[in-house]
């Protein structure tokens, strides 16, 4: 055993997040820890990371006793992290980036070429090759943000790798990248820790599947053996019969058209209609232009050319402001920075786009934030005065939710809405979606979830480089369909 | 069809006043901050009063201290306004000395009646307050660099308006308004109250108010909600400015004889306010209440200073440790988790 | 917020030097001025700024008083004149028996000598008198004839005229300037034949302004024959500026105050000739005496205009160190 944990603890405050934590693995194997936001897997990575120190239990390391000082002292003793959250500096490059503190000098200064050479050398050999070493991280996509995210991890050579949800950002070709890097890292002796929601992934990845909830590891499954559902149920302690709701169909009265909508750089000649109680998802690979696509049809960005109608009325959005008064709604992709005021309160955050009037009333505002509260089961239950960032990611999420349902819209358009949410969360938000298409509201949702794209949706629109590739009737399409024309080739 | 368990709200107990780890909370807000900084304020004052020989706590002084307050809470409560959204004033300072002037000129130079210079002493304070916030919100200008020109550009124009000291000594309707007391308290500082309690209205329980914190805090967020930052962004300085207009009339009401030199580094003692007051420099946070509470400690400092004839230069040092010490309190509640 | 043990001895340790610097700058600076029990008396003088020349007057000030038995409370107002105001009204809270105010350059501080009258405490200016009168004595010189003798003074040293610079101190409001340059000017426009090109840089009443200022009227000027300064210190820097342009033979250099540098160069006999005897000591010592003739009832005059003999090489040397303030 390599890496052994016994009986690990950890309290903020009179909260105890990690209840005893045992485990023990060994080096040369995938682990996979599974559980839902709030079970205590964020800080089980920070104690191993060396980021918070654990208040009782023991870690042991190659059967010594292991003590970590200090994230340093983690990267030193052989495991290093790779978070959730980016900490790449955006205004450097990847070569500067990757080897942070560690600069090859000639001189006394910076010698750029055996840099650049150096991180080129790391990229190849872990065949993240796309990325070009003298590139602003600024300027990359998400996805190769993240991969370089990886790669900086790995430029210690660490024995043990935790990866928190490494793969939310990626998608088709970089995923794959993942893939065979994590069994790469297997292959060569490295203990991979890997933290994911993605359910399939995790089964086919890893060597052995860990289910945590309330603070401890509740069980161990074979993932040779064990299904989705079974994880799903060991994680939410309760039955859950599926996952997806049953598709229905929409009442055929459109409210959205889309007419050759264009934005030179990001998106090409878009058209499609959309209709009442409808769920329309938009299918593509990162940087096939869906979410330029949306903003633009939600006023926060200007269209070069192409038409939006509402209702049948022709509209021009010049501010955000106009659309939500039409009745659009947009979930944006990143709560974070575009969704949330994280310093503010839960019930501000709720009430932020239905502010109006001279003076506010203190009475409805509580009143509107307590019923979103309770109808998306928002927890915990007295958030209502926490701020926002103190919620889990998929709390978090249903807070932006509630912002845009107070508004009442009519059409509403979903951006990712179940990136780095765990599973019993999304069934809650799956639930919900379908009871607002029942309403009668339509609904645009943007996913890189091919399954859920697929599920979720009435009709799948497909993206690639900017266009619109193919519109599918999902009832009537597969997952491996809809990714081919994703991807390019054609299907047989 | 998804089957899941209905969710039950068990009712939690709630209690109006709760304190638990290190939390003081009333009706929900977190008091802690402002309890601390009202602990300094009562201690300050218990010691002020041995070591002023007796004269602190005296009538005559505290009429002083509620009088040399007034301009600073004014110009502290603008500030915060525009640090609540993310940026700086630091024309104030001037934008008092202009207010100030011009209220004065068109009194004995143009002949206007009193209330209208007045009126035109804040009105000019609003325009002000409308180009820099028009500078900073549309064309993107950093606030600081802004407000750093508009201190000089509006400082240079008082100088070309009038090189030499304007005397209203001889109006008395205009300075009543900066002299008169009413049972102890004087008419400015009462003045200076009703402008903190409309301040705190406008912040807590108005659309505009809100949206000026949550701009401060994301300002993406905001615009993707559906609210015009740019119009919160100039209001703040609007309202930055009319302070400092009403600041500037109070001070040449009370002294008698402006100066054009008057006003200058005002700015930083409004800024120091709101710092102690709890608000973040960065935007997003930060009370009126808070504030109230920082221009007393500072108005308390002051006073126990001076009366103590204390060199100015060991003011800056004592009000540059709190402010540090200040920060330092706040540093840990403000990281994120 | 969370308390724990490493903010409360931040917080305990920043408390105790707070309130140490409270504690120990009160000693270095003058106790508060109070009414003791045995009835000595306390006299406040506020000062708006304490430069060299207004130290110097301070000073006189506190020796004088001390010597007649008072005890005197001195306060800088840096130059803000609501903090004047605020001293003044501290000095009336306190309960002082009279007030001596240093106006600086301010032309008026209305509010001052309103609290002081609504209190009854006997206010005597020094230096500076207050356009408002309700103030109870002045002690001070005359500027604009101080400038007016100098005036003169370059008039029988050049009876065919020339050009004169002027060098202001600044800042524009600063009525002991103003009042200096318009005596001077008075005297030479009175002669006819002198062109007078004021420099447009204010000296900033030190040295080196002086010397920038200058620097860039010889710049502009082939010709110059005499400088005015408003004060001695910056004449001194002009002086400087001339002697690097290798123009020291071309003019003469004239300023007021009269501290002993400028005595000295006078009696060099090089080309610095003129000053106007100016005395802190002299006005401080003086303002004191009024207010001791105030405190006890006896007759005083109001308006007590000083002495101010112009000092020239030939009775230089009966003021040689006789200016304490350097």
């Amino acid at each position: 055993m390599s890496l052994v944990l016994r009986e690990i603890r950890k309290s903020y405050g009179r909260a105890e997040v990690l209840r005893g934590v045992s485990l023990g693995a060994g080096y040369g194997q995938v682990v996979a820890i599974v559980g839902a936001n709030g079970a205590g897997k964020s800080t089980l990575i920070k104690i191993l990371a060396g980021a918070v120190p654990k208040d009782s239990g023991d870690l042991e390391l190659d059967g010594r006793p292991l003590e970590l000082k200090g994230p340093r002292d983690a990267i030193r003793q052989g495991i290093c992290t790779v978070y959730q959250e980016l900490s790449l500096v955006t205004e450097l490059s990847v070569a500067e980036n990757l080897l942070m503190g560690v600069l090859p000098k000639r001189r006394g200064l910076i010698d750029w070429s055996a840099a650049r050479a150096r991180a080129k050398e790391i990229l190849t050999s872990i065949r993240f090759d796309a990325i070009d070493p003298a590139a602003k991280i600024r300027d990359l996509s998400i996805a190769k943000q993240q991969m370089v995210e990886i790669a900086k991890a790995l430029v210690s050579k660490p024995r043990i790798l935790v990866l928190d949800e490494p793969s939310a950002v990626l998608s088709g070709s970089d995923l794959d990248s993942l893939y065979d890097l994590v069994v790469q890292l297997r292959d060569q002796g490295t203990l991979v820790l890997y933290v994911s929601h993605r359910l399939k992934e995790v089964l086919n990845l890893a060597d052995r599947v860990v289910v945590m909830k309330d603070g401890q590891f509740v069980a161990e499954l074979d993932p040779k053996e064990a299904t989705e559902d079974d994880i799903i149920t060991l994680m939410a302690g309760r039955q859950i019969e599926a996952i997806y709701p049953e598709r229905r169909e929409g009442s055929g009265v459109p409210t959205l058209t889309v007419g050759r909508l264009t934005r030179v750089g990001e998106f090409d000649d878009v058209s499609f209609q959309l209709r009442s109680g409808e769920i329309l998802s938009i299918f593509g690979l990162v940087g096939s232009g869906r979410s330029e696509l949306v903003e633009t049809i939600f006023g926060a960005r200007r269209p070069h050319s192409g038409s939006i109608s509402i209702g049948g009325v022709a509209k021009r959005f010049n501010a955000p402001a106009n659309a939500i008064k039409t009745g659009l709604a947009l979930v944006t992709e990143d709560r974070q920075r575009t969704g949330l005021v994280l310093g503010l309160k839960v019930c501000e955050n709720i009430n932020l786009a239905t502010m109006h009037g001279l003076l506010l009333s203190m009475a409805s505002r509580r009143f509107d934030s307590e019923l979103m509260i309770n109808k998306l089961s928002i927890k915990p239950e007295r958030c209502r005065n926490m701020e926002a960032w103190q919620l889990s990611g998929g709390n978090q999420q249903k807070v932006v939710i509630s912002k845009w349902l107070l508004t009442n819209p009519s059409i509403l358009i979903l951006d990712e809405p179940t990136r780095g949410v765990d599973m019993a969360t999304r069934v809650d938000i799956y639930q919900k979606i379908d009871e607002l298409a029942v309403t009668g509201i339509s609904i645009l949702m943007v996913s890189s979830d091919l399954t859920e794209a697929v599920s979720m949706a009435d009709r799948v629109l497909v993206m690639r480089n900017g266009r619109v590739v193919k519109e599918l009737d999902a009832a009537r399409t597969s997952e491996d369909e809809v990714l081919a024309y994703a991807i390019g080739g054609h299907y047989v | 069809m998804c089957k899941i368990n209905p969710v039950e709200k068990t009712p939690l107990p709630t209690r109006f006043v709760t304190i638990q780890r290190g939390r003081l909370e009333v009706a929900g807000n977190d008091v802690t901050m402002h309890f601390i900084q009202f602990l300094v304020v009562i201690a300050l004052a218990l010691i002020a009063n041995p070591l002023t020989n007796g004269v602190f706590f005296t009538a005559n002084n505290f009429t002083n201290l509620m009088r040399q307050m007034t301009t600073t809470g004014l110009l502290s409560l603008g500030m915060l306004f525009v640090i609540l959204a993310g940026g700086v004033d630091l024309s104030v300072g001037s934008i008092v000395g202009f207010s100030a002037i011009i209220a004065a000129g068109a009194t004995v130079n143009w002949g206007f009646p009193v209330w209208v210079s007045f009126l035109l002493g804040i009105v000019t304070g609003a325009c002000w307050g409308l180009i820099s916030g028009s500078l900073v919100a549309w064309f993107k200008l950093a606030p600081f660099v802004v407000t750093l020109a508009m201190m000089t550009f509006i400082r240079g124009l008082i100088y070309v308006y009038s090189e030499i000291a304007i005397s209203t000594r001889a109006i008395p309707s205009f300075t009543a308004l900066g002299s008169a007391v009413v049972f102890g308290i004087p008419i400015s500082t009462m003045i200076m109250a009703i402008f903190f309690v409309i301040g705190a209205v406008f912040l807590n329980r108005t659309p505009l108010g809100r949206s000026t914190i949550a701009i401060g805090g994301n300002r993406e967020t905001v615009r993707l909600a559906g609210i015009s930052v740019e119009k919160g962004i100039i209001t703040t300085y609007v309202i930055s400015g009319i302070c400092a207009g009403v600041g500037g009339i109070m001070l040449a009401s009370r002294l008698g004889n402006i100066q054009p030199s008057l006003g200058g580094s005002h700015e930083l003692d409004a800024i120091a306010a709101c710092v102690i007051g709890g608000a973040n420099l960065a935007g997003g946070k930060g009370t009126v209440q808070g504030t109230v509470m920082g221009v007393l400690i500072l108005a308390v400092m002051n006073n126990l200073l001076s009366l103590r004839n204390v060199e100015p230069y060991w003011q800056w040092v004592l009000k540059g440790m709190i402010i540090i010490a200040v920060v330092l309190l706040h540093s840990r509640s403000q990281k994120r988790g | 917020m969370k308390m724990n043990v490493r903010k409360l001895v931040i917080l305990v340790t920043v408390g105790l030097l707070a309130l140490g610097t409270l504690i120990m700058s009160g000693c270095t600076a003058e106790e508060p001025a109070s009414t003791p029990a045995d009835k000595s008396i306390t006299i406040g003088m506020a000062n708006l700024a304490l430069g060299d020349y207004f130290t110097g007057m301070r000073n006189a000030v506190v020796t004088a008083g001390e010597d007649l038995g008072w005890t005197v409370t001195a306060t800088n107002a840096d130059g803000d004149d609501a903090k004047l105001v605020e001293d003044v009204e501290n000095f009336i809270s306190q309960g002082v028996d009279g007030i001596i105010i240093s106006g600086a350059w301010f032309n008026d501080i209305p509010a001052a000598l309103n609290a002081a009258e609504a209190a009854g405490i006997p206010v005597v200016l020094v230096d500076r008198m207050f356009d408002s009168q309700n103030f109870t004595a002045w002690v001070g010189p005359d500027n604009e004839f101080m400038g007016e003798q100098i005036g003169k003074y370059i008039v029988t040293q050049l009876p065919d005229g020339g050009t004169a610079v002027i060098i202001r101190g600044g800042p524009p409001e600063n009525t002991i300037g103003i009042n200096r340059t318009r005596g001077v000017t008075k005297a030479l426009e009175a002669a006819g034949n002198f062109k007078i090109e004021v420099s447009p840089d204010f000296g900033g009443w030190s040295t080196d302004g002086g010397k920038i200022a200058m620097e860039n009227m010889l710049a502009r000027f082939s010709k110059i024959d005499v400088v005015f300064s408003e004060n001695d210190s910056m004449s001194f820097g002009a002086q400087s500026a001339a002697a690097d342009a290798g123009r020291s033979d071309e003019m003469f250099f004239t300023g007021i105050d009269g501290a002993n540098p400028a005595i000295l160069a006078i009696l060099e006999g090089g080309n610095y000739k003129a000053t106007g005897h100016n005395d802190a000591n002299v006005i401080g010592a003086e303002g004191v005496a009024v207010m001791a003739r105030i405190l006890a009832g006896e007759p005083f005059n109001k308006i007590n205009v000083m002495d101010s003999p112009i000092i020239t090489i030939e009775n230089a040397e009966q003021f040689r160190n006789a200016g304490l303030w350097q």
